[in-house]
């Protein structure tokens, strides 16, 4: 039987590095694809990314077992984002009105899926519909598609209200069903 | 909050791909978080698996002690509770090799063919030194196999004897019964310290032997028996005998006191013999010999 994400946490904080290991496997990929999807920039995504891993690294000792492991994750990468986005004189609140007309999603080879292009328009209006979200509705949106977060869940990570974050939520996926044909 | 989850859209988005870091990022990271812990690499995927061996483990720890434990308790009891139902094998070596002798003797059955040993014995043995005639006669044959119970049997068990004697020989029959008492424990107790006569064991047997007897004697006798108790030397200890003897060594001598025509002393023996080892079979040819016909 494996042990719980929560279980390896405090094995590590007190200092078993086998236990973050397999913590970091289980994990590394969903927030990966959480702060690429967010940035939309590869270099700076790996550069947010493990950051992230360094403050969970620096964070072990205050881990509480109440708190289940991936809020806990996913809320400092959220407060690391919400960082990167003041530093860029951006909010979440503001990246939270409807965005769709600042500005395209920028093409590049890192965020346009060689086989979505190919092969699958659908996909790509996908892709496009993903990147044109609000920023705190992609998040929300990833939170729950990538850390499997429930409406809850993601209010927790992120700070915000239960109601807001299934507003998000909700305002994501009907924009991306949208993009993919299904009204 | 499943109905937020729409499975086209969860599919449409699992379309773009399952990016991975790069793999110099993963080692950066996990370098980093092991030099935070210490360098413990992969210990609670060890402790993990030593877990599962602990239940187990410990169960067959537990069990192997329980059987173990039962089984040396089986075999000491006897040893401790009744030592003459089974010597030990040092006390039974020379059994054989008496029984041997007993039939070569009976075989030969005639009064006046007894070997010259025997009859030097018997001279002896009239001139009061009989203990110890009667251990040499004993010893000879088996003195190989033999342990040499005598350090305990004449020390210890010398001890208690002369309190025990001097209770047999009052005519009280209370104190009679007790000092029968008080000879068969102390008997016992030399018995089993000639069986092993380890160090401190022996000491430990011997104060109780001697212990038990004491108050018991002093305190019952002490309106019957006012005199001081005779010396050891003066009158030969049945428990020293006793003590170093077998059973059959033991019955054997009752033999000779008989052939010798002591029967109220080979009655006292027999009687003491009966006592101490109540279980024991005595043979019929055995008993011809030493019961007063």
């Amino acid at each position: 039987m494996e042990a719980g994400d929560e279980q390896l946490m405090l094995a590590y904080r007190e200092g078993d590095a086998g236990a973050f290991e397999q913590l970091y496997k289980r994990h590394k990929g969903s927030l990966y694809r959480f702060v690429l999807r967010s940035v939309r920039d590869r270099a700076l995504a790996e550069e947010l990314y493990q950051e992230i891993w360094m403050r969970v690294i620096e964070a072990r000792g205050r881990y509480e077992a109440q708190a289940k492991f991936i809020t806990w994750l996913y809320t400092i990468a959220h407060n690391r984002l919400v960082d990167h986005w003041r530093k860029r004189g951006l909010s979440l609140v503001s990246l939270d009105q409807d965005e769709s007309g600042q500005a395209e999603p920028r093409a590049g080879s890192d965020y346009e899926p060689q086989r979505v292009l190919e092969a699958k328009q659908t996909l790509a209006r996908f892709t496009r519909a993903l990147e044109a979200l609000p920023a705190a509705q992609r998040e929300a949106f990833l939170l729950h598609e990538e850390a499997g977060m429930s409406v809850a869940e993601i209010a927790q990570a992120t700070g915000a209200g239960e109601e807001a974050a299934k507003s998000r939520l909700r305002y994501a996926t009907s924009r991306l069903k949208e993009a993919t044909g299904n009204d | 909050m499943t109905e937020e989850r729409d499975p086209k859209v969860s599919a449409a988005y699992r379309d773009l791909g399952a990016q991975e870091p790069p793999r110099a990022l993963d080692d950066a990271i996990l370098a980093a978080a092991r030099r935070a812990a210490g360098a413990r690499p992969s210990a609670l995927a060890a402790r993990a698996s030593r877990q599962r061996w602990y239940a187990p483990l410990a169960t067959a720890a537990v069990l192997v002690l329980a059987v173990a434990t039962t089984l040396n308790m089986r075999l000491e009891k006897p040893g401790i509770e009744s030592p003459a139902h089974q010597a030990p094998p040092s006390a039974q070596g020379p059994a054989p090799v008496v029984a041997e002798a007993r039939q070569k003797r009976e075989a030969e059955a005639k009064p006046d063919a007894v070997a010259d040993t025997r009859v030097k014995d018997a001279a002896k043995s009239q001139s009061g030194d009989e203990g110890k005639n009667v251990q040499r006669k004993f010893k000879e044959p088996s003195a190989p196999a033999a342990p040499e119970p005598k350090p305990f049997a004449t020390d210890r068990a010398a001890a208690a004897s002369p309190r025990a004697d001097e209770a047999l020989g009052a005519a009280s029959s209370v104190t009679g019964k007790l000092a029968g008492q008080a000879e068969e424990r102390g008997a016992r107790d030399a018995i089993a310290g000639a069986r092993a006569p380890q160090g401190a064991e022996v000491e430990a047997l011997a104060k109780r032997a001697e212990e038990d007897a004491r108050p018991q004697m002093q305190q019952r006798q002490a309106p019957v028996v006012q005199s001081p108790a005779p010396a050891p030397a003066a009158k030969p200890a049945l428990l020293e005998r006793a003590a170093a003897l077998t059973p059959e060594q033991e019955l054997e001598r009752i033999a000779d006191l008989r052939r010798q025509q002591r029967h109220d002393e080979a009655d006292r023996a027999l009687a003491e013999f009966r006592k101490r080892y109540p279980d024991y079979r005595i043979s019929e040819a055995t008993r011809e010999r030493v019961e007063r016909r």
